[in-house]
């Protein structure tokens, strides 16, 4: 895979039109995806998927073909959503803005629950957003995740276990899963139960 | 929920569950079989959490942004780096000039006589910026015949045959003709030195 990376990137440093189009379509998908997930805007998940491929080129000389190229544009997308939410957290807010990302949610969610659980995404911390979205949105492995956020795997890990405590809580306080005190029945029930 | 069987069950999940898996563990797990309404709920959500669609056009729209702001870069560091360039090497230059030259200690220690003219004099000094700045120019107007060049479509070698036949007017009368032509200039000019010498507190008469 890197040497076909390093061939790709090679074509795109040399201004091959096609190679860049190649490029851009293999990490559009997770790229936007992501921000959208982060950003809760698809009008600025598209602007700022737009900056950070024009980020990725420019700095495509930089990049250590040793390494995968996924995680590198991966963490450049990471690192762009950040700067785009500090610098929207000091402009004021418009109301079209606000009924967006609360009134509307993304049309591609079927049922229920995984609606409550995008909900409930929405209010993790962003750390734990990411390593969520990455690893069961995206499918990414921990050490790819661990690349991208510039993390040992261990930290991954332990955002990922603490992003799905904190859902579960919050479906929980929402009504979507079974109350603690419940739970607590169904364990000590469960305790006495042998298995066969 | 902190069973660590159960945290091996989702990071599997990615790669996916076989099935039952976890009610096989839940048999045997007392915290995770009290919680395997909810547990279940959950592995049966999570698969429908999807990527959101990409907007129409926007592969192409990107496409497009990168190869424009391509051509920008490669652009700008054509017109402008031999500018920068230039301006890069005349600040050191300057540089040099200004603080002279100090060769960097040498690593053993030898014991040399000290020389009182060890150091550049001002002559030499003036003479290598003087030869510094001569490369400097000759390589500027390469660079600058270069790019001029690059404007222009190439031209063939043009063949200028000599005529050798008669001329067609005398050489004394075309100069003649030369001169009655730039009169009123050389008289314009001949008038205004006459006025700043004449204005000038040195006692020169005008000619």
């Amino acid at each position: 895979v890197n040497a076909d990376d390093a061939r790709l990137v090679r074509r795109c440093l040399s201004g091959d039109g096609t190679a860049i189009g190649q490029l851009v379509s293999r990490f559009q998908g997770d790229v936007y995806g992501l921000c959208v997930r982060l950003l809760h805007h698809r009008q600025d998940a598209e602007d700022v998927t737009q900056e950070v491929f024009l980020r990725v080129f420019r700095s495509l000389e930089g990049w250590d073909s040793s390494r995968p190229l996924k995680p590198w544009v991966m963490s450049i997308a990471v690192n762009r959503c950040r700067t785009h939410m500090a610098q929207r957290s000091r402009r004021p807010e418009c109301v079209d803005f606000l009924q967006e990302t609360v009134a509307s949610p993304p049309p591609d969610d079927s049922g229920e629950l995984v609606r409550e659980i995008r909900q409930a995404l929405e209010g993790l911390r962003l750390e734990y957003r990411t390593v969520f979205v990455l690893f069961h949105e995206q499918g990414q492995g921990y050490e790819e995740i661990a690349q991208s956020l510039d993390r040992p795997v261990g930290t991954v890990k332990t955002w990922l276990h603490r992003a799905r405590q904190e859902l579960l809580d919050r479906l929980r306080k929402r009504g979507m899963l079974p109350p603690d005190e419940e739970l607590t029945t169904l364990r000590l029930e469960a305790g006495t139960r042998r298995p066969e | 929920m902190n069973c660590p069987a159960w945290q091996q069950l989702l990071d599997d999940f990615p790669r996916g569950l076989p099935p039952g898996a976890l009610e096989q563990h839940a048999l045997g797990c007392s915290e995770c079989a009290a919680r395997q309404p909810e547990l279940q709920a959950l592995l049966l959500a999570l698969p429908h959490l999807t990527p959101p669609e990409l907007p129409a056009g926007l592969e192409d729209r990107i496409t497009a942004a990168v190869l424009a702001d391509h051509r920008n870069r490669s652009s700008f560091a054509r017109r402008w780096g031999p500018v920068v360039a230039l301006v890069a090497a005349a600040s050191l230059l300057l540089v040099v000039v200004t603080w002279g030259w100090r060769p960097s200690s040498p690593t053993v220690p030898v014991r040399v006589p000290v020389v009182r003219n060890e150091r550049p004099s001002l002559r030499e000094v003036a003479q290598k910026a003087r030869q510094a700045g001569e490369r400097l120019i000759a390589r500027a107007a390469v660079d600058t015949a270069e790019q001029a060049a690059s404007l222009f479509p190439p031209v063939g070698p043009v063949s200028i045959e000599p005529n050798t036949g008669p001329a067609l007017k005398p050489l004394r009368e075309t100069a003649d003709e030369v001169r009655a032509g730039m009169a009123p200039v050389t008289t314009s000019a001949r008038r205004a030195v006459n006025l700043f010498l004449r204005d000038l507190p040195l006692g020169l008469k005008p000619g």
